[in-house]
C-alpha cells in the first residue's frame, strides 16, 4: 500500500524573522554543535514492486563532517537521498533529522537541509540570480542579500543576470551549491556534484565541500567518484545494491588495504610465504606467481623484520615495497561484479588495477 | 503557502508562455475589432447592419467575452494548468522546489492558485481591452454604444463566467499533466478534450437511456453557464445554477485527484 508522504507543518519566527523550526537543537543559533548527529536513518529500506533499491541502511551524519556515501551506479544512493528529502517514502524504516523524526516535522527539509539530487535543476528561463530568489521565496524567511553573497561565494556575480540555459556545466554545478545553502542549513546533501566538471571545476567544487563543513555543517557526499570522496571526506559508508558493506573513517579503510610487497626468485616463493606466515604480525601471505611477488599484509615499517627473516633462512629479496591501497582498491573489491552496471565500473577499475600493478612492478 | 505563492507567480512573471499567450489573445482580439471596423467602413451600410450591432459596447459581454475569449481562452487556460505542474517534472525542478515546501499539499494548492490568479488576470485585461476597442470602433463608424446603467454589473458578471467555465478544464490540464509528469501530454489531450467532448457526447446523446451524460460533461454546463443572462440563447441548456455546480465538481473532482495522487507519489525522476 502507498505511504502518504509527511505534509504537517510547524514553525516558529526567530527574533531576526527567520523561521525557525519548532523544537531546539544544537547550539543556540539553531545550527549543530560538532559532533552531534543530524542526520540518521534506522533500517531505511525501499523497494520498488520486487525490486529492493535499498535495505536495511543505518547512516549516521554528525555536525562538522564530510560523510561519504558510496556506491557504484544503481547501489541506491539517489533514492536514500530521495527518502531523506521527502521526495520518496520509505517502504520501511525512519529517518531523523536533527534528533526529529522526518514525518513530524516538514519544515526541517525547507529549512536545515540543503541539497543537490544528482545534476542541478533549474528553470532554464530564469537568470541565476532569479532562480535562487524563486526557492528563496518558496523556502521564505531568506534574509536579503542572501541571495547575491552566496553567488559571490560561488564566483557567479559576473553570470548572474544571464539565462540558466546559457550557462556552463560547471556553472550549473556552483549555482547549485549555492541553491543548497540559500536557508544556511546544518545538513547539505551532495549528490554526485562534480559529475560532468572537468578537473578545473572538479578541483573548485572539491575545495568548497570541506570549507561547508568547517563552517559546522554536517556534508553527505554521494558519489562514486572515489578520488574525490579520499580527498575531501572523514568517514564513509560503502553501499552494494542497496545494502551497507563497509563503513569507517577514510583513514582506516585505507589503513586497512596496507600490505608489504616482496620480490623473490621464482623458486623462493613458497618457502618465502612460510617463512613470512610464521611472524606473529603478519596477518596473511599471497603468492603472485606473475610477478614472483609476495603480498604481506602486514604494517608498512616493518619491511625489515621480513628482510631480517627471509635472509635468516638464505632468502633473498630482490625488493621489499611497501604499498596502500586506495579507497578506489578497497571499493572495487566490496562492489565489484554487483550489477551489469556496476560490473562496467568495476571493470575499469581492474584494468586501472592492473595498471598500477605493473607500473609498481616496473 | 504564501511564499509558495509568491514564487509560483514570480515565476510566471518571468516566463515567457503567459506573455506570449497574453500577446496571442491581444492581437486576436486586435484582430477581430479591426476587420469588423474595416468591414463597417468598407461595404454598403445595409449590408453591414449586423455587424454595427455587435461591435457595441453592449454586445461585448456576449459577443466578444462570452463567444471568442470563451473559446480561446479556454485553450490559453489548458495550456496555462498543464505547464504549471508539467514542466515541473520535464525540467526536474520538482527535485529541488520540493524540499523547500512546507508540504506537498501547500506545494500544489499554491501552483493552482497561481494559475487561478494568471489566468483571472488574463481575462480581465483582454475583456477590458476588448471592451476599449468596441467603444473606439462604435464611435468611429457612430453607431449609439446601447449601454445603460446596468451594463458594468453585466460586464464584470460576463468576465467571472467565462472566467469560470475556463477552471475545469485548466484543472483537467493540470491533473493530466501530473499524472502523467508531461507537459505536453496535459495540452495535448486537454485540447484534444475540448472538441472531442462535443462531437462524443453527441453520439451519445442518439441513445435514449444516455442522454443525460452530455449534462454531466464539460460543454453543455459551460454554455449554459456564459449564457445564463440570455435566455433566448439558453434554450434547451441545463439551469445555470445546475451547470454552475456540475463545473465546481469537475474543478474539485480533478485537483482532488491531483492531490490524493500527489502526496502518495515517489518523486524518483523528473
Amino acid at each position: 500500500m502507498a505511504t502518504t508522504l509527511p505534509d504537517t507543518a510547524s514553525v516558529s519566527t526567530g527574533l531576526d524573522g527567520h523561521v525557525q523550526p519548532a523544537g531546539g537543537f544544537g547550539g543556540a543559533d539553531g545550527r549543530p554543535t560538532p559532533g552531534e548527529a543530524v542526520l540518521r536513518t534506522r533500517g531505511l529500506t525501499k523497494r520498488f514492486g520486487a525490486i529492493t533499491a535499498v535495505e536495511g541502511l543505518d547512516l549516521e551524519v554528525r555536525a562538522g563532517e564530510v560523510f561519504g556515501f558510496l556506491g557504484p551506479n544503481g547501489a541506491g544512493k539517489s533514492t536514500t537521498v530521495g527518502m531523506v528529502l521527502g521526495l520518496i517514502a520509505p517502504t520501511s524504516g525512519t529517518v531523523e533529522l536533527f534528533g526529529r523524526p522526518l514525518g513530524a516535522d516538514r519544515s526541517v527539509v525547507a529549512r536545515r537541509v540543503g541539497a543537490i539530487i544528482e545534476t542541478p535543476a533549474f528553470y532554464p528561463y530564469l537568470s541565476g540570480r532569479d532562480n535562487l530568489r524563486a526557492l528563496a521565496m518558496a523556502a521564505g524567511g531568506v534574509p536579503d542579500g542572501t541571495v547575491d553573497r552566496l553567488l559571490a561565494q560561488v564566483g557567479l556575480t559576473e553570470r548572474a543576470g544571464g539565462k540558466y540555459k546559457t550557462y556552463s556545466l560547471g556553472m550549473k554545478q556552483r549555482l547549485g551549491i549555492a541553491s543548497t545553502l540559500l536557508t544556511d542549513p546544518g545538513l547539505v546533501i551532495l549528490d554526485e556534484p562534480t559529475n560532468g566538471l572537468d578537473p578545473a571545476g572538479q578541483r573548485e567544487i572539491r575545495a568548497i565541500i570541506p570549507r561547508l563543513a568547517r563552517e559546522g555543517r554536517a556534508v553527505l557526499l554521494a558519489s562514486h567518484l572515489l578520488n574525490e570522496v579520499e580527498h575531501v571526506c572523514d568517514r564513509v559508508v560503502i553501499v552494494r545494491r542497496g545494502r551497507m558493506v563497509e563503513s569507517g573513517s577514510v583513514a582506516a579503510l585505507v589503513r586497512r588495504g596496507e600490505h608489504i610487497e616482496v620480490g623473490l626468485a621464482a623458486a623462493e616463493l613458497a618457502p618465502g610465504a612460510e617463512v613470512l606466515r610464521g611472524l606473529p604480525f603478519v596477518e596473511r601471505v599471497d603468492i603472485d606467481e606473475a610477478a614472483r611477488t609476495l603480498r604481506v599484509g602486514a604494517p608498512a615499517e616493518r619491511g625489515a623484520e621480513l628482510n631480517r627473516a627471509l635472509a635468516g633462512q638464505g632468502l633473498f629479496a630482490g625488493t621489499i615495497a611497501p604499498r596502500r591501497s586506495s579507497l578506489e582498491d578497497i571499493f572495487l573489491e566490496l562492489t565489484e561484479g554487483s550489477t551489469p552496471g556496476e560490473q562496467a565500473i568495476a571493470g575499469a577499475g581492474r584494468g586501472r588495477r592492473r595498471w598500477r600493478r605493473g607500473r609498481a612492478a616496473a | 503557502m504564501g511564499g509558495l505563492l509568491r514564487s509560483e507567480l514570480f515565476r510566471l512573471s518571468k516566463r515567457p508562455m503567459p506573455w506570449i499567450m497574453l500577446t496571442i489573445l491581444t492581437a486576436l482580439v486586435l484582430l477581430l475589432y479591426g476587420i469588423q471596423w474595416v468591414q463597417i467602413e468598407t461595404q454598403p451600410a445595409r449590408e453591414t447592419v449586423g455587424l454595427r450591432q455587435d461591435v457595441r459596447p453592449v454586445e461585448v459581454p456576449g459577443f466578444a467575452i462570452g463567444g471568442f475569449l470563451s473559446l480561446f481562452g479556454t485553450v490559453m487556460a489548458i495550456v496555462l494548468g498543464a505547464s504549471a505542474v508539467g514542466t515541473e517534472f520535464g525540467w526536474g525542478t520538482i527535485r529541488a522546489l520540493l524540499p523547500r515546501a512546507r508540504g506537498r499539499v501547500p506545494l500544489l494548492l499554491a501552483k493552482m492558485v497561481a494559475v487561478a490568479l494568471v489566468l483571472a488576470a488574463m481575462v480581465s485585461l483582454v475583456s477590458l481591452l476588448a471592451l476599449g476597442l468596441s467603444a473606439i470602433v462604435t464611435g468611429r463608424v457612430g453607431v449609439d454604444g446601447g449601454t445603460d446603467a446596468g451594463f458594468a454589473a453585466d460586464f464584470v458578471a460576463a468576465v467571472a463566467r467565462v472566467f469560470y467555465t475556463m477552471l475545469p478544464y485548466a484543472a483537467v490540464a493540470f491533473l493530466v499533466a501530473l499524472l502523467t509528469r508531461s507537459n505536453a501530454a496535459g495540452i495535448t489531450i486537454g485540447i484534444v478534450f475540448l472538441p472531442a467532448e462535443g462531437i462524443l457526447l453527441e453520439l451519445i446523446a442518439l441513445v435514449d437511456a444516455l442522454e443525460w451524460v452530455p449534462e454531466a460533461f464539460l460543454s453543455e454546463n459551460v454554455e449554459a453557464v456564459n449564457t445564463a443572462s440570455d435566455d433566448e440563447a439558453r434554450e434547451g441548456l441545463p439551469g445555470a445554477w445546475r451547470a454552475a455546480a456540475v463545473l465546481l465538481a469537475w474543478i474539485v473532482g480533478a485537483l482532488a485527484l491531483a492531490l490524493a495522487v500527489f502526496r502518495r507519489r515517489d518523486v524518483t525522476s523528473g
